[in-house]
């Protein structure tokens, strides 16, 4: 390529690179202060919008006259409005506000987003849906989504449904190969609360060790008196991660079937076990294993020290005096971790052992 | 000179114009692609939090614990402010550790005086070496809050002696100066959530200066008046918005910002936490924790998320600049230097194949390509062997380019989270980046090849750092002498 080509090209490239420019500068300053005025619009549109929806959720006496309203308004000011509201009320509002919802077309246009091809359609739909307490099908298909985004979404909407078949399906993704859906289904189960505790019973019954970890999760958060047996048998699981579990939901379950296994597990080789095991005790206020705490107050692993020093703690007069008796102890761990431990604050304490 | 024959000069003057002209090219593609990934990533992000309930992950009885270090060495003036907005954050689950890394004025006064301190017996859990552990204290006002006196040894050494301390799942660093939005915690854990192999995420740095901060927060943004300030802007979105998000696609990013990031504790503590004896110690940890991770055989993940927001004072005097920007560059070195074996390295995926490569020829060689540019330019010029036009059409091509991407910035930002509520403040941050070429990148260009020259002369000290402070703009405060002021570490 000549000199002259070369420049004649660098030209036109400049050329196309001072429009491109230019425009790229017009889209910032008006794009922003186009966006900025429609933020603004927006703004008042919702002021006003959400005056007429509260009017509708309480008894509004000109009802058919605010429903026009909100359905003149654009889709995206009643849909934000809508989750909204959604994210705040509870009870008989939600379903006024489903009715609402109903009545301006979003629950139909929200149903119709669920079966699209898009994902983030999907997941606006399921949004929607999901805080207006949605009973029909449309939610519980994307229960197996391919999106694991969607699919969170919809088991997070799982949480406020105490239905057996929602439940086992929810229960199901505690093995979903995508971790927020694992976590959200944690979450959910916990919301759920005593509902959840006979699927989990049935769902602990499994081999798998990870799953049963996150099992054991939820199954601790929902202490209900079925899980003991399950809590006991996976106390004694050949995975550190499974027993110290199962120790944390003896923990909340108490008893002394749960004292007799945790005083066992304060013995367990692995340092995990020891210090779930601790803090079980020190949850459980189980006095009976008060010296094998301070025993424990010795350990080789730091924060079975410091789980046991807050269990003594925990325990009241009797872990007091422990803990004293142990500043003047030969072992140096001993004192050392006996002197902070009495050294902290109350607030600190309680955060600290809760 | 003149004994050379004029055909050897115009040989040695067509090879270099070609070795110029073909890494010109190269830094088209490169930014060219990362900024086609990043439109991508910030697309598909924005979908994904449209709409999105964060108080769900909030009050969720199973996220993770999260325990912030934030060391702090000379901050008794904005200490107390610092620390009650870190306290503020909205995380259900957090902690706060203050490490003060022997200060000789009274951070730790303030501290005890402000959030009624107590000592209590010392004993650190010593995973990581570190200086000694002077004292330990816990609040009786926030029971999350602990704040450790030790003896002075850099920023490196404090962060390490806050892993030693910390208890969450994961660990946030920032630096105790640095202004977090308050709901940028869970916005920075989301991707620890989604994927359990993520190790380390990374937030948003903005320029603070201009804006009004109060109580901790920044409460009305706005563009800095201040030339140097306001040329850093546009340098920040760009680094930020684009370099870095366009990473996650390109196998993750290397650099998590001193100034905000977070981390899986176990990993950091694993690798072996910071290292003391670098000035680019947050890269340095990050190739750490990667480095293991592809020697395990571990898949992991470093992300970089574009609405986890932190602002920082960045410098407004020709000096400071200079020595935060030769620092830079200087860590940068050192890392490269530490890691070299993984260069190239197929072993090491994508980070030996793609990233190292790219933050060698573009990042360290590219100040070094630019000065040679320059140096030659004089010289064609003396020699009378400049085609004036065609160098016109060169360096015209060379500002369109820098002003396209800048621009691209600037929008991608308005459409995805915008911040400047002013049309006046995007005409400023615009006529700041169109004046970039003019002086100020020639400037940053002798300040990286400074660092560079420092490095091979094995320099290694952190220079002295003054910020005006967000309180009090009027008097200047000089803080972080020995080298706290880990500010972001926006490389393009």
């Amino acid at each position: 390529m000549g000199e002259h080509t070369l420049l004649s090209v660098g030209t036109r490239l400049l050329v196309v690179e001072v429009g491109l420019a230019v425009t790229l500068m017009l889209a910032v300053v008006l794009g922003g202060a186009g966006t900025q005025w429609w933020r603004t619009r927006r703004a008042r549109q919702q002021t006003h919008a959400r005056d007429v929806i509260a009017r509708l959720l309480t008894s509004s006496p000109n009802a058919r006259g605010d429903l026009e309203t909100l359905r003149q308004l654009p889709f995206p000011v009643r849909e934000a409005l809508v989750l909204e509201f959604g994210r705040t009320v509870r009870g008989k509002s939600v379903e006024r506000l489903a009715l609402v919802a109903n009545s301006i077309g979003l629950t139909a246009r929200a149903a119709r987003a669920c079966d699209s091809a898009f994902w983030w359609r999907r997941l606006a739909g399921a949004r929607l849906l999901g805080v207006l307490d949605h009973h029909g099908p449309a939610l519980r298909t994307l229960l197996n989504d391919p999106n694991p985004i969607v699919r969170a979404e919809v088991l997070h909407w799982a949480a406020g449904r105490a239905d057996h078949r929602i439940i086992d399906a929810l229960v199901e993704h505690l093995i979903d190969p995508a971790r927020l859906c694992r976590f959200t289904v944690r979450d959910s189960l916990l919301r759920l609360g005593h509902p959840a505790a006979v699927a989990l019973e049935n769902f602990l019954e499994r081999e798998e060790p990870s799953a049963l970890a996150d099992a054991l999760l939820v199954a601790r958060g929902l202490a209900q008196p079925n899980l003991l047996a399950a809590a006991l048998r996976l106390s004694r699981h050949r995975e550190p991660l499974v027993r110290a579990r199962a120790v944390g939901v003896l923990g909340a379950l108490g008893g002394d079937s749960a004292g007799v296994a945790l005083l066992e597990c304060l013995q367990d080789d692995d340092a995990t076990v020891r210090e779930a095991a601790a803090r079980a005790i020190g949850e459980v206020a189980h006095w009976g294993a008060a010296s094998a705490l301070a025993e424990r107050l010795c350990d080789a692993s730091f924060p079975v020290r410091r789980e046991s020093g807050l269990a003594l703690r925990r325990l009241g007069s009797v872990g007091l005096l422990l803990l004293r008796h142990a500043r003047s102890s030969e072992n140096p761990f001993a004192v050392d971790m006996a002197s902070q431990v009495l050294d902290l604050p109350e607030s600190v304490f309680h955060r600290m052992a809760a | 000179m003149s004994a050379l024959p004029s055909y050897l000069y115009s040989t040695i003057f067509a090879q270099f114009d070609r070795a110029i002209f073909a890494y010109f090219l190269l830094l088209i593609a490169v930014y060219g692609t990362l900024v086609a990934f990043s439109l991508w990533e910030l697309c598909l992000h924005v979908l994904r939090v449209r709409g999105e309930a964060r108080h769900w992950v909030l009050g969720s009885a199973v996220s993770p614990s999260i325990s912030i270090l934030a060391p702090a060495y000379n901050e008794e003036a904005t200490i107390a402010e610092s620390v009650t907005a870190l306290l503020a954050l909205h995380y259900a689950n957090l902690e706060l550790v203050v490490i003060n890394d022997g200060s000789p004025d009274r951070t730790l006064e303030v501290l005890r005086e402000r959030f009624a301190l107590v000592p209590v017996h010392t004993i650190v859990w010593r995973r990581l070496h570190t200086k000694p552990v002077h004292r330990l204290y816990r609040s009786t006002s926030h029971p999350n809050l602990v704040v450790v006196d030790k003896a002075n040894g850099g920023k490196a050494d404090a962060l390490n002696v806050g892993l030693n301390l910390a208890t969450g799942d994961l660990v946030c660093v920032i630096d105790a100066d640095t202004i977090v939005d308050a709901d940028a915690l869970p916005r920075l854990a989301r991707p620890f959530l989604a994927d359990a192999h993520t190790i380390a995420t990374g937030g948003m740095i903005r320029v603070a200066n201009g804006s009004r901060v109060s109580g901790g927060r920044v409460v009305e943004t706005a563009a800095p008046h201040n030339a140097l300030a306001g040329l850093q802007v546009g340098e920040y979105l760009r680094a930020f918005l684009f370099g870095r998000l366009g990473w996650n696609r390109l196998g993750g990013t290397l650099i998590i910002s001193g100034a905000f990031g977070l981390f899986k504790r176990e990993s950091m503590i694993a690798c072996g936490g910071y290292t003391h004896d670098t000035v680019g110690e947050d890269m340095e940890l990050v190739i750490k924790l990667r480095r293991r991770a592809y020697e395990r055989r571990e898949r992991h993940k470093v992300v970089f998320v574009p609405d986890a927001v932190a602002w920082t004072e960045v410098p407004e005097t020709m000096a400071v600049l200079g020595r935060q920007r030769d620092r830079w560059h200087r860590g940068l070195a050192d890392v490269l230097w530490r890691h070299r074996r993984l260069i190239g390295n197929p072993r090491y995926g994508a980070m030996g194949m793609v990233g190292l490569p790219y933050f060698l020829i573009v990042e360290l060689l590219a100040p070094v390509t630019e000065l040679l540019g320059w140096v030659a330019l004089g010289m064609w010029v003396l020699l009378g062997a400049l085609h004036g036009e065609a160098a016109l059409v060169f360096f015209a091509l060379a500002y369109g380019l820098n002003a396209i991407h800048v621009t691209l910035a600037l929008l991608a930002d308005e459409l995805s989270f915008p911040r400047y509520r002013r049309t006046r403040d995007r005409l400023l941050v615009i006529g700041w980046s169109l004046l970039e070429t003019f002086g100020y990148r020639q400037l940053t260009v002798v300040w990286r090849v400074r660092g560079l020259w420092r490095f091979l002369r094995g320099r290694t000290d952190w220079g002295r750092m003054e910020r005006r402070g967000f309180r009090s703009p009027v008097t200047p405060s000089v803080a972080n002498v020995t080298g706290l002021d880990g500010e972001a570490l926006p490389t393009r």
